[in-house]
């Protein structure tokens, strides 16, 4: 079966600062991977380079069509992009945002229907009631939910989500990562997502990529990755781990060695 | 489900229909003030009386034009209004809708409330043209007398674009290396103007200087086509891009990962509201305010939709630049205030309400 999205020996510098290297995975159709790893091991600048926003070098193909054959709005009509930082400085309100994920499937005019799958994604993560407010009137964690609702109008069978959940209360944390494995499971989603919240990435993703000075540490389930001396080895903490409702559960404990 | 979306639907409709109004008032506020504007003038004509000179005009000039036959003038009015004053009321129009359409597309692309063609330096450049062909006599094309001061303002124009353009490409096109880049061009050319007035005789600044102040006494029916024809070859199809201003103005990450080409697309903005810029002030010398102002004013009424804003902006514009022209020979009748002078004096005010506005 071809893989959704397929990274190659990935690597990307910028101007002379080495950001990551080597990354290789491949991840299925309706499968949820998370990018962990601590601030500055690159996994903001991975994201970007599955989707073109960002150069590298090494190959990224999307089932099976290399990036660089792809202009893109080709690329748009399969992969979705949700930011870590929005700004709202544009001042646009959050329908004509959300509208703004039917940019790659329609022209000038505005169809009926796009206008319904406009709705319908602000509806799904709850943002429907300040449709005509602002961007910039909201709190991070709603403009978070409106980046979401324009990915999810975005109909795309790939999602990249760069710390989707970072300005979230625990309660829309929980919402968030329940529509991302919605997407998955239901609407057979391939969603790859940067988190730091190992616990949330234990609970929802079916794989985990941890990285750590722009190298790739391990991939694979969480329970073969999220054990204490990983935890020592890539965070320098110590951890203990349980099992909690099937899933590996962390305790950070304490600080061990010295902070890069 | 239902009824959430339908209750949407009727917000949706409501917000559209305040939009098409506020549109609709921008274009009556416009019909009335070109009614007062040709009034104003040694000759009195009652607004009535305009109205009727100009509708009677235009039916009759397109009859002979379609016979193919001369036409006659049917009275002292249709004489004042069509060959002295209807064209400097309707190249305000179209001065003022182009400059601000110019301002909308920057502010768009770059994604700064200050981008407009004099922060950028493009204004500047084409003072600096005029300054040279008024104190040198010399330019790129071979004319003289007042042509060679609308083509070099043009040309200075489009070659600060061009630098612009140059360096932010050096720079990967980011918003931030265009803004500075304009930054440093407004202040060479403004520093080359200055020289060439401090080494100019007492004529030459003065006339420099009064080229700065700019004006509409020096258009004609001909430059009021040749900006129409900008208009029109430019605004419909920055219209039909709105979509892609739309994505830009959220930035250049978000715009990529919705498909578009942002390097591509930011230099043709760029290139075309340069162009647009440079048709209109080549002619009427600088003109400030209208490009800043005008996008701010209908954001605040219609939103940010590029759909509707591009229309709304040149709307608004046109309506200030109006404004200040006609306010700026009645003031201090029979003298005229140079049109850029109001356009500052009228929108500094609006500026100042929405730096207090914002700072709330």
């Amino acid at each position: 079966m071809t893989a959704a999205v397929k990274v190659r020996d990935l690597s990307f510098s910028y101007s002379t600062v080495p950001v990551f290297s080597g990354v290789s995975f491949e991840t299925g159709e309706g499968r949820v991977t998370g990018i962990a790893g601590p601030n500055g091991s690159g996994k903001t600048t991975l994201i970007k380079c599955i989707n073109g926003i960002l150069t590298p070098r090494g190959d990224v193909s999307i089932f099976g069509t290399g990036v660089r054959e792809m202009d893109m709005t080709d690329i748009a009509k399969v992969v979705a992009y949700v930011p870590q930082v929005i700004s709202g400085g544009s001042g646009a309100s959050v329908f004509d945002t959300v509208l703004m994920g039917r940019k790659p499937h329609i022209g000038w005019r505005v169809r009926e229907e796009d206008h319904e799958k406009a709705y319908a994604a602000m509806e799904l993560v709850g943002v429907d009631k300040f449709a005509f407010r602002g961007l910039n009137e909201l709190s991070g964690g709603e403009r978070q939910r409106v980046m979401i609702a324009r990915a999810i109008a975005q109909e795309t069978p790939i999602m990249l989500m760069d710390e989707p959940t970072s300005s979230l209360d625990v309660r829309h944390q929980m919402n968030v990562m329940e529509i991302v494995r919605d997407l998955s499971d239901r609407r057979n989603a391939s969603v790859i997502i940067s988190v730091h919240d190992l616990n949330l990435a234990s609970r929802y993703c079916d794989d985990i990529l941890i990285m750590n000075d722009g190298n790739v540490c391990g991939f694979g389930p969480p329970s073969s990755l999220l054990n204490e001396s990983m935890m020592r080895s890539v965070y320098g903490i110590e951890a203990h781990i349980s099992n909690e409702l099937e899933h590996p559960y962390i305790v950070p404990l304490r600080a061990v060695g010295e902070e890069d | 489900m239902a009824s959430g979306l339908e209750s949407f639907r009727a917000e949706y409709e409501l917000v559209r229909k305040k939009k098409l109004f506020f549109l609709l008032g921008i274009i009556i506020i416009i019909v009335l003030l070109t009614g007062w504007g040709v009034t104003v003038g040694t000759s009195e004509i009652s607004v009535f009386e305009s109205y009727r000179a100009i509708i009677d005009g235009f039916y009759g000039r397109l009859a002979s034009f379609l016979s193919g036959e001369d036409y006659s003038s049917t009275g002292q009015a249709d004489i004042i209004l069509w060959d002295f004053r209807l064209h400097r009321i309707l190249f305000a129009i179209a001065a003022g809708f182009g400059l601000a359409v110019s301002g909308v597309v920057m502010q768009g692309i770059l994604r700064n409330p200050l981008a407009s063609p004099f922060t950028l330096g493009i204004a500047s450049a084409a003072s600096c043209g005029a300054s040279v062909a008024i104190v040198l006599g010399a330019g790129v094309v071979a004319i003289t007398g007042s042509l060679l001061i609308i083509s070099n303002a043009f040309i200075f124009a489009m070659a600060a674009s061009f630098a612009i353009y140059g360096m932010a490409r050096r720079k990967g096109m980011q918003s931030s290396s265009m803004i500075l880049a304009g930054i440093a061009v407004m202040y060479l050319f403004s520093a080359v103007t200055s020289l060439l007035q401090y080494f100019g005789t007492t004529d030459q600044a003065a006339e420099v200087v009064y080229w700065m102040f700019g004006s509409l006494s020096r258009t004609t029916w001909t430059e009021l086509g040749i900006v129409t024809l900008v208009l029109i070859a430019v605004v419909p199809w920055l219209i039909w891009k709105s979509w892609d201003l739309n994505a830009l103005s959220e930035g250049d990450e978000i715009a990529k990962s919705l498909g578009i080409p942002v390097e591509r697309r930011m230099t043709v903005f760029m290139i075309v509201s340069s162009l647009l810029t440079a048709a209109i002030i080549a002619f009427t010398g600088t003109i400030g305010f209208i490009g800043l102002v005008g996008p701010h004013i209908a954001r605040m009424a219609t939103g940010s939709d590029h759909r509707i804003l591009i229309i709304a902006s040149g709307l608004i514009g046109a309506a200030i630049l109006l404004m200040a022209d006609i306010t700026g020979r009645v003031l201090l009748y029979p003298s005229t205030i140079p049109v850029g002078i109001m356009t500052a004096f009228i929108g500094v005010p609006f500026f100042l309400y929405l730096f207090m506005k914002r700072s709330d």
